[in-house]
């Protein structure tokens, strides 16, 4: 179990800092394993190992989280987020426009965008980190950590108002166009309603921390990148949106195949978490190329 | 340089002070609960950052043991001198 958990950590990408934090509470796991003679104690120094490496990990994200640059990251993961919003609003206009009235479909346009904002999210955050960030390096632990709060603090505020007022919209340019005398009108947003069709607060609670595991994956995954892929070209700021919907795509029809209801759903983002995550271990076995820094820029 | 000495590091210089030289795990088997293994070493960090303790690899297995520094030492002492001076008595409180 030992070195599966020193396999994990060996290939995610952390601070120099928490590497000798994780190392030196790795030594003690093992000082203390072969210390124990017997299986109980043995049982406890691998229990007390994992809660230690959990600290360890919560402990220096915490810590790298206040060596974020916020301003350089946020920057970024907001024009690759606002980016494939535009591009997709674009493509959604054609329809809308055809079916309702101009006004109607730049209202519905602009009722769904921050919905496409946070379903965006997690492939910025890739790209924030992986594409054209060059001797730039992030503390990815502090980053991940960060990414895992505010993502899922944003789909709380910005979902349930947006997707009510994309109905209520919807409901009206729809009584509009067949021409009904009475306005539909979507049902006003109610936390129990709209907890109701989500299927309840733990499928939620699930959904959302699972939300947050997938974006702090992503930051891993993304660091893990820069590390050792230079992604310059544009079109992966293309790819990594399609690879990403793809891949929770194939998750969420796999999870459905064995379990079906909002519960399977928001399990399914953990699934793909640990996935992404698994992903990003992986790469970040791969030996590193020399870090190729760009020239100064002379003034 | 003014320099705050939260709980945890003041536990921890006071632990190296009275038993000398150890292990991250002997300061938190000598805490009694009140330093956690795992999150010690992220304190440690910070201390050596500060320049409160210093470190060195000893042994076959790699473990580091920690040592006050001089500042940590009278870093420590302030602290005590701090503390008691604002420390109320508990008769007079009665």
């Amino acid at each position: 179990m030992r070195r599966i958990v020193t396999w994990l950590l060996d290939g995610l990408p952390f601070d120099p800092r928490s590497r000798r934090a994780l190392d030196e509470t790795l030594l003690d796991w093992a000082h203390e394993e072969a210390g124990g003679r017997s299986v109980a104690a043995k049982g406890l120094a691998l229990c007390g190992g994992l809660l230690a490496i959990v600290r360890a990990i919560a402990g220096s994200a915490l810590k790298e989280s206040s060596d974020v640059p916020i301003g350089w990251f946020s920057a970024r993961v907001v024009r690759h987020a606002v980016l494939p919003t535009a591009v997709a609003a674009v493509v959604l206009a054609w329809p809308l426009a055809s079916a309702f009235s101009y006004y109607r479909a730049a209202q519905l346009i602009a009722t769904f965008a921050p919905t496409l904002v946070v379903m965006f999210a997690p492939p910025a955050l890739v790209l924030a980190l992986a594409w054209r960030a060059d001797a730039r390096r992030v503390p990815a632990a502090g980053a991940a950590l960060a990414a895992s709060c505010l993502v899922p603090l944003m789909t709380v505020v910005i979902l349930p108002p947006a997707t009510w007022a994309f109905g209520e919209i919807y409901m009206r340019a729809l009584a509009e166009a067949i021409g009904v005398d009475r306005p539909l009108s979507a049902e006003a947003m109610a936390w129990r309603r709209l907890l109701g069709i989500a299927g309840g607060p733990i499928p939620v609670i699930v959904w959302l921390v699972g939300s947050g595991a997938s974006a702090g994956a992503c930051v891993w995954f993304g660091a893990a990148l820069s590390a050792r892929v230079r992604l310059r070209s544009v079109l992966w700021l293309v790819a990594v949106p399609i690879v990403y919907f793809a891949m929770s795509g194939v998750v969420s029809v796999l999870i459905r195949l064995v379990a079906s209801g909002p519960l399977a759903d928001a399990v399914g983002t953990w699934v793909f978490a640990s996935l992404v995550l698994a992903l990003a271990v992986v790469i970040g076995h791969r030996p590193s190329p020399p870090l190729e820094l760009e020239p100064e820029r002379r003034v | 340089m003014a320099m705050r000495l939260p709980a945890s590091e003041h536990l921890i210089l006071s632990l190296l002070t009275r038993n000398g030289p150890s292990y991250g795990l002997e300061l938190v088997q000598g805490s009694r609960g009140k330093l956690k293994r795992g999150g010690i070493y992220v304190t440690l960090g910070r201390m050596e950052e500060k320049g409160l303790v210093t470190s060195s690899s000893s042994g076959d297995d790699g473990r580091r043991r920690y040592r006050p520094t001089a500042l940590g030492e009278r870093a420590l002492m302030a602290a005590q001198v701090f503390a008691g001076r604002l420390s109320i008595p508990a008769k007079s409180q009665a």
